[in-house]
């Protein structure tokens, strides 16, 4: 049997870019076409939210190398408005139909916005998910704003407060929940990083949300209203309160997507509304959503740069190798984050923990790590400032390792004394997250799908 | 006397799960990879190409192997074909 002639991927960002040079590893020698909304060569966003805000980058050094030649046809700055599996055919913001043979979504996520209603178009309003937003956003800080809002204390929030600080920048910072980070690594980690926080002279407004934000006559931002009443004054807000899928190009194709993903199978392939599997759609990245083998009866999507690439790769080979078996894409989820002069990095899924232990160092110190189980099984391990402990963590992870682990750490405790974890309870969910119908004995599903890089 | 050419720029990336701040590229290539705080690395995805050697010495240094350079020899993509 033939292999495909013609392979389509939409999106070109680091998910979109991998997925294309996979293609060309797996010896794919047809007419391959990328498609990116943004006019710019794929580039990395992590450093946006740190180097680059703080002016250390700027953003045509986020630049990914291109690893191998991929001999593409490279449509940018033109958005895919549509897709008909029917006719395999792209559509395009132009007016132009791109046919396929395969087609790969890798579209990502978008910064939810903040609601126009309440304040969203005034002129210093920013969000951070691309390189534009953080050219703006990089110009608005520069011009030594008198105070800078930021709405959401989840990863993105706490760098930006972070820069901010580091920047000489007042700065206060809502959060709907009792700590920063809280969905993502529940109440007792949130806990330290609210000391994080406080230490670096953030006004940290926990338990508050923002009722509007007001401008002046000339629409530029002013101030805002909190939940609480208090008033806040502010010439610069980042809205910091979760992403959005970019799937609205796929309604009507008789895809099973919405706003929180794509969905997909094991193996990549997207999933018809009837829930088949199509076998010429694939999907990878921030936008797919897919049962994780790990994690029975949900639906997981990592925003997550590991699984990205891992993701493409794995969506890459069974695109071009139909008719073997299909490679499955079963990734421990990991990622970092550096806030406050801290280097934070996760392996597992710590939202489905029913405890939390500390194993190493202590929560008042900078430096620690702690195991979360469910069950009485390890699912994940947070470091703070220990970055090369989670090699160990992570293979006792998938080994299914008993909770608490033992690790005859020589900083660990004299005896382990796991916690509740504090995660917000499903009828508060995180800020700007969706409500997730999440399967019951899983009740912190949604907060799964805060990730970071 | 003949000059060298202009070296090429080239590209790179840190795969910072991967990385665990062993800071053997801050030594090798300084003003490529730096430090914030004690563990934080951040770099230059696209330094001057006359820090290649440096850079290539640094990819080699790296315990954990987590730098990435571009390999590719064809030009960037552009925004290009009728796009605005």
């Amino acid at each position: 049997m033939r292999g495909p002639e013609r392979i389509v991927v939409a999106g070109a960002s680091l998910a979109g870019l991998r997925a294309a040079e996979a293609l060309r590893d797996q010896g794919f020698d047809g007419e391959l076409t990328l498609i990116g909304d943004e006019p710019h060569a794929p580039y990395d966003r992590p450093p946006l939210s740190k180097a680059v805000l703080s002016g250390w980058l700027s953003t045509d050094h986020t630049v990914l190398p291109r690893v191998r030649d991929i001999g593409a046809r490279w449509l940018l700055g033109t958005p895919a408005t549509g897709v008909d599996p029917r006719t395999r055919q792209v559509s395009l913001a132009d007016g132009r139909a791109v046919p396929y043979d395969r087609l790969l979504i890798a579209t990502g996520t978008r910064s939810r916005p903040w609601p126009e209603r309440q304040g969203g178009a005034l002129h210093g309003v920013h969000v951070l998910r691309t390189r534009d937003d953080a050219d703006r956003l990089r110009a608005a800080l520069a011009a030594a704003p008198g105070r800078v809002l930021v709405i959401g204390a989840g990863f993105t929030g706490g760098e930006v407060a972070s820069v901010c600080r580091d920047l000489g920048l007042d700065v206060t910072v809502t959060q709907r929940g009792d700590t920063p980070l809280g969905s993502a690594l529940g109440g007792v980690i949130g806990g330290a990083a609210a000391r994080w926080y406080r230490d670096a002279g953030v006004d940290l407004r926990l338990g508050t949300t923002v009722r509007t934000l007001e401008g002046d006559a000339h629409g530029a931002l002013r101030r805002a209203v909190l939940s609480d009443g208090s008033v806040v004054e502010a010439e610069v807000a980042v809205v910091a309160a979760g992403a959005l899928a970019n799937t609205e190009w796929l309604t009507g194709s008789g895809l099973a997507a919405d706003g929180r993903g794509v969905v997909c199978d094991e193996s990549c392939r997207a999933l018809a509304d009837d829930g088949t599997p199509l076998g010429d759609v694939f999907a990878a990245g921030d936008v797919a959503r897919w049962p994780h083998p790990l994690y029975p009866g949900q639906l997981l999507r990592l925003d997550h740069w590991d699984n990205a690439v891992a993701q493409a790769r794995t969506a890459a080979h069974n695109m071009v190798h139909a008719s073997r078996a299909p490679l499955v894409h079963r990734p421990l989820p990991a990622f970092w984050s550096n806030q406050f002069g801290v280097n934070l990095k996760c392996v597992g899924l710590p939202a489905l923990a029913d405890q939390v232990v500390l194993t190493q160092g202590s929560l008042d110190q900078r430096q620690f790590v702690a195991a979360y189980g469910r069950q009485d099984r390890l699912v994940a391990a947070v470091a703070v400032d220990s970055p090369r402990v989670l090699d160990g963590y992570a293979a006792l992870i998938e080994a299914g390792a008993p909770f608490p682990p033992v690790l005859n750490a020589t900083d660990g405790p004299d005896r382990p004394e796991p916690l509740d974890p504090a995660f917000p309870r499903p009828a508060d969910p995180a800020p700007g997250l969706p409500s997730v119908a999440a399967t019951p004995s899983v009740p912190s599903a949604q907060a799964v799908l805060a990730g970071h890089e | 006397m003949p000059t060298d050419p202009p070296p090429e720029e080239f590209r790179l990336v840190v795969d910072l799960n991967r990385c665990q701040s062993y800071g053997q590229c801050v030594y090798a290539a300084p003003t490529v990879f730096r430090f914030h705080g004690e563990e934080a690395l951040e770099y230059d995805y696209a330094p001057d190409p006359r820090t290649r050697r440096e850079v290539e010495r640094a990819a080699a240094a790296c315990p954990v192997q987590a730098i990435l350079l571009g390999g590719a020899t064809e030009p960037a993509p552009l925004t290009s074909e009728g796009a605005q």
